[in-house]
């Protein structure tokens, strides 16, 4: 809530002090006054102590009239010079404090004095004060002692984040909010929120509205692309938890079943399986460990043996070893060889899908080149001889060449299902050859081992018999690593699905906090808001006399993209402001209509209206007092806001007397001729 | 059995065969893709683009013209013409191209250009769609290569490196 208490004008001039005091109440308050009284003295004045000048279109003192900075005329055609000059505003929310801010003088006109306490209606000087400012390009604006920021905090508001032009996040200025519930004489009827200042901030009326009637749609936002990046982070941690996994499938033969691709609901009471390829074979790895296991087990009770016991053996082994080695090695040249062929397959390939890729590209070009040549109105494009009208061939083929050529749509296809196909077949290729490589790789990993084998016969063969068998020694060992390598890897298997059990519990949760979002930008409150603002305008569009367009035509964008939160109107596929289809008086009504609208919008829903609006001169463009009598009535029935008309009635006593009929609960602040006048002498 | 005479006469047979005088046959004539080359207008967008970029005073000899045709078919026949035209002449082979001499009629039927004395001259309508061509930025390389060769390449030097092969 935002109550404008009092406001008090102190100008020092040669000719003594000078100055005016008002106060304001609850509800309706008419300040009534002639073009030269002064009365749009108070309302600059007024925010001008609440740093919001910039409505006006510019910053610091050269916004206020001469009269508080230059010259005060007083009496009529009697000039003083102003020595200095201020204006300190009575503001309330939660609590009351007073803001002082000099015009004319020795302190900084960017220097706003704010005390705590009633400084004009109750005792001055009865409590602390600290000292803030505005417009300081230093970077106080934004921090403890920027006023803009206190404000901020007074009136209770967090303003979001939006984006400038430039794509930077911005918080949104509290400037651009005021004009949501002030409407400034000048430029202020021109359009709806016509006077926020230019902060580079895109739609920022919108973003006005949005943070006036306190709609989901940041948060909404927010959270969307903050679940974008929860979806996307798990969905790698899950890839490359998968993809560890298929590395050791590739090199040792060891399949892990039951694990989905992609992230899902997934615990243990799914079941997976983890097995390994046993000369053709598919065992599970815990069993083969166990075979191992005890064939280790039984390698152990048997002593070491020595050479000598084991020579007839070896002998045989030998030549059994040499032949693995050898049907190894030939294995393993038959499969380099196709590799060789497949990879050449390969770069055909992709040399053809380079030059398929670069045809589309050129097909592509001539599409352009066609369009550019209809626009140019020429024949061509369109099977027709320039000359003879005939028809004739999109081809510079000879005419004795019969082909019915594709025309340029049909072509661009032919060569995308080219480059498609081709793509198919290279990536087919590739798979192939990954999976050849891997064959490869377990062959010669195999044939190293043969080889080794052999050597280590060959050794014991020509060793003392009485040692010990080296090739037995080998086997044992060989075994143990076998065992200690495979159980390694089962751990790390289990520890890795035991991740993507995790992972699967935070895959649920994103999931549920998926659901919980709104389908739309809009949640079904912010819905609520609009349709509850769309209704209260267009009730009083008709209350107050607009006659331009049915009031069923007139709505509240609901498009995020168009205009949202504005008054428009649609015609075809084109939503457009109603002030384009609205007499001049009529935008006035339609002005009027809004910003009610926009407060009456907080009676049934959490908004962020300061339930204040301030309207300098709403009698513009000779609309109707009738008109002008419904709307001072309606605002007579917001007892519990603020409202506050700064109007001239023409200088005319009936004309006043016919827009105020029947409106009798407001607080009149006649102002007779200037509002600065020697102290000493009051207003009423 | 590609001419009008082998459908007949494969007609022919099977209403023999199947001892009827009338075969009725539905027939769906393929369209066939067209390499871009052979489209008009690309060609002569190519053909104002080369006038516009490198021709002396908007316009062109036809050699000049098929000699630049020639260069922008591939990047290496780009190649090939920035070494015959430097001063080490190298002996690249170049070709004629015969679907210049169409694409040419149907930029005169389309009044982009203009036949006069031998040389091809483009014409208003052709500079302004010249400039539609370029500020949509298609055949960018193409456009590029003849933008870096400008004016360079006179008359004359084409006479010079054409008298090498044609005599």
């Amino acid at each position: 809530m935002l109550r404008i208490r009092a406001v008090k004008l102190e100008v020092q001039t040669s000719a003594g002090e000078f100055g005016g005091t008002f106060e304001f109440h609850s509800g309706l308050n008419i300040i009534k006054g002639n073009n030269t009284s002064g009365k749009s003295t108070v309302f600059q004045a007024i925010l001008f102590a609440l740093g919001m000048e910039e409505i006006l279109g510019g910053r610091n003192a050269g916004t206020m009239q001469s009269a508080l900075r230059d010259l005060v005329e007083y009496p009529a055609d009697t000039y003083h010079d102003v020595l200095e000059s201020r204006v300190i505003l009575e503001i309330e929310n939660r609590n009351i404090i007073t803001i002082e801010r000099t015009i004319k003088g020795q302190r900084s006109n960017k220097l706003l004095r704010v005390y705590e306490g009633p400084g004009i209606t109750g005792d001055r000087d009865i409590g602390q004060f600290a000292d803030m400012w505005v417009h300081d390009k230093g970077g106080a604006k934004n921090e403890e002692r920027g006023f803009h920021r206190y404000l901020e905090t007074f009136l209770g508001w967090d303003l979001p984040e939006v984006t400038s032009t430039t794509g930077e996040p911005v918080k949104l200025y509290i400037q651009s909010v005021f004009p949501g519930f002030i409407v400034e004489q000048k430029a202020g009827w021109s359009d709806f929120l016509a006077t926020i200042p230019f902060f580079a901030i895109r739609d920022a009326a919108s973003h006005a509205l949005e943070f006036l009637l306190h709609l989901d749609v940041f948060e909404t936002a927010r959270r969307r692309q903050s679940l974008k990046q929860q979806r996307e982070s798990i969905s790698e941690r899950w890839r490359s938890s998968l993809g560890s996994l298929q590395n050791l499938g590739n090199e040792l033969s060891i399949v892990v079943n039951g694990l989905p691709s992609l992230p899902e609901i997934f615990d243990s009471n799914r079941p997976t399986s983890i097995s390994i390829d046993v000369e053709g074979s598919t065992v599970p790895l815990t069993t083969h460990i166990e075979t191992l296991r005890k064939e280790a087990g039984e390698l152990e009770k048997i002593p070491l043996s020595t050479v000598g016991q084991n020579v007839p053996e070896r002998n045989t082994e030998i030549e059994d070893k040499q032949r693995l080695v050898n049907s190894l090695t030939i294995e393993f040249e038959i499969l380099s060889q196709k590799i060789s062929l497949k990879k050449e397959r390969e770069s055909l390939y992709t040399r053809q899908l380079k030059a398929v890729r670069t045809e589309l590209q050129e097909n592509k070009d001539v599409k352009k080149i066609y369009d550019l040549g209809g626009e140019a109105q020429l024949s061509i494009g369109k099977n027709r001889c320039p000359t003879c009208n005939q028809f004739v061939e999109d081809t510079l083929y000879m005419q004795e060449v019969h082909v019915t050529p594709m025309n340029i749509d049909e072509n661009i296809k032919y060569v995308e299902a080219q480059a498609k196909m081709i793509t198919a077949y290279l990536e087919n290729e590739q798979k192939s050859i990954a999976s050849d490589d891997a064959q490869l790789e377990r062959i010669n990993r195999s044939l190293i081992a043969a080889r080794e084998n052999v050597r280590n016969i060959k050794t014991e063969l020509v060793s003392a018999t009485q040692g010990p068998s080296l090739v037995d020694f080998e086997k044992r060992l060989r075994l143990r690593k076998l065992i200690a390598d495979y159980s390694k890897i089962l751990d790390i298997i289990t520890e890795t699905i035991t991740k993507l059990y995790d992972l699967s519990d935070e895959w649920k949760q994103f999931l549920a906090a998926e659901k919980r979002l709104p389908k739309g930008d809009l949640s079904g409150e912010d819905a609520a808001k609009i349709t509850d603002l769309e209704d209260h305008f267009r009730h009083l569009l008709n209350e107050f006399g607009y006659s331009s367009k049915a009031e069923s035509s007139i709505s509240v964008s609901k498009n995020r993209e168009r205009k949202f939160l504005l008054p428009v109107a649609q015609s075809d596929n084109y939503v457009y402001n109603i002030r384009f289809d609205s007499s001049g008086s009529d935008l006035i009504r339609a002005i009027w209509a809004y910003y009610c609208g926009l407060m009456e919008v907080g009676e049934r829903h959490q908004t962020n209206h300061p339930r204040l609006l301030i309207f300098d001169e709403p009698m513009q463009q000779d609309v109707a007092n009738s008109s002008s009598n419904s709307f001072i009535r309606h605002l007579e029935t917001y007892k519990n806001s603020q409202i506050f008309v700064f109007a001239a009635f023409n200088d005319s006593p009936q004309v006043y007397e016919e827009i105020t009929r029947g409106v009798t609960d407001f607080h009149l602040i006649e102002i007779e001729s200037k509002t600065i006048r020697p102290i000493g002498q009051t207003q009423n | 059995m590609s001419s009008p005479n082998g459908y007949y006469a494969v007609l022919w047979i099977l209403s023999i065969m199947m001892k009827t005088d009338e075969i009725l046959i539905k027939y769906t004539k393929r369209s066939v893709p067209i390499p871009v080359d052979y489209r008009p207008l690309y060609k002569i967008a190519q053909i104002l683009l080369i006038i516009v970029l490198c021709g002396r005073g908007g316009k062109i000899s036809l050699l000049k013209l098929q000699f630049f045709i020639w260069a922008l078919k591939s990047p290496d026949n780009r190649i090939s013409f920035n070494s015959l035209v430097s001063v080490e002449k190298k002996t690249s082979i170049w070709s004629l191209d015969p679907t210049v001499i169409r694409a040419i009629n149907f930029g005169i039927g389309e009044k982009l250009c203009e036949r006069k004395d031998g040389n091809i001259i483009v014409t208003a309508a052709g500079q302004a769609f010249v400039i539609r061509l370029r500020a949509a930025q298609v055949l960018f390389l193409q456009t590029l290569f003849l933008e870096g060769v400008g004016k360079k390449v006179t008359e004359q030097k084409i006479k010079e490196i054409a008298k090498d092969w044609l005599g």
